[in-house]
């Protein structure tokens, strides 16, 4: 049975007149959860449910609110919030303590070790071409010293060599904006972004590989090895190498971004003239959403995959409308 | 400037401890204890049937069209050898020609042994609830209890039987006996076990035959259901490939007597049809449970619209192993390098395979599994192995002239051990071509697999590594345990992967 503890504690503070500010710390403890334990392959069972573990959820979450100007003519006001997020693993069974879970899902390199989180990326690591033009990874024994390198994957990809390259966990997440007013113009912002925190690009690794004909090519591959362009970490481009796209902290991307969420510019005509026209008050407006994305990579979205690895998704669109509002 | 501070206290939220009983470990995956006892009481048959609705099924591992059970398996045996040319190496299987998706984090590792241990899991279920010492008892559950468990004896040695060929290599028994297996289960568990010597697996597997075929001493069903003379056959092989050649005479004599075998017409007909007196065991394919493009005519006709033929991955015979038999009088070798016998005038491709043709045109095209010729072969060998030179040859001469068009084959038969057996290993490739058994002869005969002779239509490039003579102990030849299976059996670690 699954059991959870939660206690939240916070304030609210208003200074000067202008300036809130509230934040709120949370934690969240949780036993017995619901886990399907990857078992042998060959009982014929994949995975088996069990109620397991404890796990803690802990964060803070801060509110900032700024009266910058308060005019009769010109206000202006900035809001800000972020939020950060820690996770752990408590206890894992006995019998896992050693050498962790690797949670069988196709396509996640976490693995889950007591004292880690949940977001912990295991990955090989990647070193850069060998004096060929081949992908090298570091090679580790099992007390965790560095043995050497290799060009062979299946010497890479084990319990030992893969290593923790990062976590999914952003460091900060939130958002802010602003509203300007002026005389009848008002203008507002909004933002979300994240700091910190990393994703395992498989998209990018799949534009990357050369042993499946027929799909695309990143433009990237454009710098792949040549007798001419050695100094690269493109490997050369050779049909049938099959380690083109294997997993390594190569495509571990970072998963800050910064998006604008919404843009609206508007006007209030002049009560004078609206009530020639017979209305109370009229507005026009423009207003986008989802201006735009900047991420590490173009096309990365990191917001689609904070369980830290990317697919194949439908992109939001970015939208720009016109209007008017009419109160008669 | 005096500073207002208001500090709203009320944000001190409410301390709750909750005792939320979320999610308990249950499932609706998997089959509980009391479901299967209920489904054997119901419908015994069930499980058995299910393992071989498994053996057709579509995507059990990813929704891949190279992914349709046990005729993939078949076929990823059959092109990581030297007797089948994949020629364009295009789509599906090239990467098996290749000589590549054998390692821990591809694909075929982790299908074949998914796969087999789970077949392997619900025989043992089955197993489990129907004992041996128990079986009159049981007879009130429903008739035929004893045939069942002969039947379903077999398929669990059969699948045990290619894992230890999947995942070890073959060869002389004193050679491999002690080399790391497979896992052994014997019961249904959710502990993983560590990996049993390749003796250890054949003790399994041979054990299960033997009371397997005493179970069914009664019953010879039909070819869609594991009769007597399938076990034996079945045994025969594995007693060859664990070197006791005595018991595989003894059996493989037993199926040749048992065995007619088919018209020459049968055997030019498209090998697409379950009605054939040597298939001993087989899938009827109708347009119920076909498969369509994912399966196996899909892949080697090449007059249909599926992978082999429109989409033109081929799939020829080696010309080294055609050219060394008698095309005028041979019927077999009539199934290759025959394309004038197609109709369309671009399949002119030297040594393509005519053998398996779905001559409905409707992907129903019959599976088979298990074909009384292959007994001939187990008994010439086990004659040689066992000093009957003469008895080899009469059984040589048998089946030689049952596959020769006039009725006399021209074939001369070799009188020392080592040329004899090299000839009834070639016969034996030519007889099977495209059944299943290629790599796992060629291992076991410890030949090494060359594409690379003079003469070879094997294209250019066909091992990824390089074009080369593989010997018999190269560690291509063989795949590695699962990367899954690693991380999920604490008895299996990276220590014990294969090369």
């Amino acid at each position: 049975m699954g059991k959870s503890l939660n206690a939240n504690i916070g304030f609210e503070s208003r200074f000067f007149n202008r300036l809130n500010l509230n934040m709120e710390y949370f934690y969240k403890r949780t036993t017995n959860m619901l886990f399907y334990k990857p078992v042998a392959i060959s009982t014929g069972v994949a995975s088996m449910p069990v109620n397991m573990g404890k796990l803690r959820n802990a964060g803070v979450e801060v509110e900032v609110d700024i009266d910058i100007i308060q005019h009769r003519d010109f206000i202006w006001n900035f809001r800000l919030n972020l939020s950060h997020v820690k996770n752990k693993i408590l206890e894992l069974p006995a019998e896992n303590r050693e050498n962790g879970i690797f949670p069988n899902v196709s396509g996640n390199y976490t693995k889950l070790m007591e004292g880690g989180s949940i977001y912990d990326i295991y990955l090989p690591e990647w070193v850069g071409l060998d004096s060929e033009w081949k992908y090298l990874w570091n090679v580790y024994d099992e007390n965790g010293n560095l043995t050497g390198t290799t060009t062979d994957y299946t010497l890479a990809y084990t319990d030992e060599s893969r290593r923790n390259v990062g976590s999914s966990l952003p460091k900060l997440t939130g958002g802010f904006n602003t509203t300007l007013a002026w005389k009848g113009f008002d203008l507002s912002a909004v933002f979300s972004y994240q700091l910190g925190g990393k994703v395992y690009d498989a998209v990018y690794a799949g534009t990357m590989q050369m042993s499946n004909y027929g799909q695309s090519f990143h433009k990237d591959i454009l710098h792949a090895w040549t007798p001419e362009n050695t100094n690269t970490n493109v490997p050369k481009l050779q049909y049938g190498y099959s380690y083109g796209s294997s997993a390594s902290d190569r495509f571990l991307t970072s998963a800050s971004y910064l998006n604008i969420r919404n843009l609206t510019l508007g006007y209030n005509i002049p009560r004078a003239a609206v009530r020639n026209l017979g209305l109370e008050s009229l507005r026009v407006y423009a207003t986008g959403d989802n201006l735009a994305l900047f991420s590490k990579r173009k096309g990365f979205d990191p917001r689609q995959y904070d369980f830290g690895y990317s697919g194949f998704n439908y992109s939001p669109i970015r939208t720009v409308s016109l209007g008017f509002s009419v109160t008669l | 400037m005096k500073l207002y501070i208001q500090i709203a206290l009320a944000a001190i939220l409410v301390m709750q401890t909750a005792c939320s009983d979320f999610l308990t470990g249950e499932d609706s995956k998997y089959t509980t204890e009391e479901q299967l006892d209920d489904i054997l009481e119901r419908n015994p048959d069930a499980i058995i049937l299910g393992v071989y609705a498994r053996s057709i099924q579509y995507a059990y591992y990813k929704s891949q069209h190279d992914d349709f059970g046990q005729k993939s398996i078949d076929i990823s045996v059959n092109i990581s050898a030297q007797d089948m040319v994949h020629l364009n190496m295009i789509s599906w299987f090239r990467k098996n020609y290749w000589m590549e998706d054998r390692t821990a984090t591809t694909d075929r590792p982790g299908r074949q042994w998914k796969y087999c241990y789970a077949n392997i899991c619900d025989l043992n279920d089955f197993l489990a609830r129907v004992p041996r010492e128990e079986l009159e008892e049981l007879e009130e559950l429903g008739t035929d209890l004893q045939r069942m468990r002969g039947e379903a004896l077999t398929l669990r040695a059969y699948h045990y039987f290619m894992l230890v060929n999947l995942f070890q290599t073959g060869g002389t028994w004193d050679k491999i006996k002690d080399l790391p297996g497979v896992p052994v289960y014997r019961t249904t568990t959710l502990e993983g076990k560590g990996r049993g010597t390749v003796s250890e697996v054949y003790e399994l597997i041979l054990e299960d035959y033997e009371e397997a075929i005493e179970l069914l001493a009664g019953y010879e069903p039909e070819n869609t259901r594991i009769g007597k003379t399938a076990a034996k056959l079945l045994a025969a092989r594995a007693y060859l490939y664990a070197g006791n050649y005595n018991r595989a005479l003894q059996l493989s004599a037993d199926v040749v007597s048992a065995s007619s075998l088919m018209t020459h017409q049968q055997y030019v007909g498209g090998f697409d049809d379950i009605n054939n007196p040597e298939w001993l065991l087989g899938i009827d394919v109708t347009a119920s449970n076909t498969t369509s493009y994912a399966s196996f005519f899909s892949q080697f006709d090449a007059d249909l619209s599926g992978y082999g033929g429109a989409l033109q991955a081929y799939k020829c015979i080696d010309a080294r192993l055609y050219n060394s038999l008698d095309e005028v009088n041979d019927i077999r070798l009539a199934n290759f390098n025959n394309s004038t016998q197609f109709a369309n005038p671009e399949l002119e491709v030297p040594y393509l395979q005519y053998k398996f043709r779905d001559t409905g045109g409707k992907l129903e095209g019959d599976l088979v599994y298990l074909r009384s010729a292959e007994a001939w072969y187990i008994q010439a060998e086990s004659q040689v192995r066992t000093g009957d030179i003469s008895g080899a040859h009469a059984t040589l001469d048998q089946i030689s002239n049952a596959r020769a068009i006039d009725g006399r084959h021209t074939y001369t038969w070799a009188t020392n051990t080592e040329e004899l057996l090299d000839q009834i290993f070639l016969h034996k490739r030519i007889e099977l071509w495209g059944e299943g058994h290629n790599a796992f002869e060629f291992n076991r005969m410890e030949k090494p697999i060359d594409r690379t002779y003079e003469g070879s239509n094997h294209p250019i490039g066909n091992i990824l590594d390089g074009e080369r003579i593989l010997e018999w102990n190269d560690r291509l030849r063989i795949l590695q345990i699962p990367i899954t299976e690693i991380e999920g059996n604490p008895e299996i670690g990276s220590g014990d992967q294969n090369a």
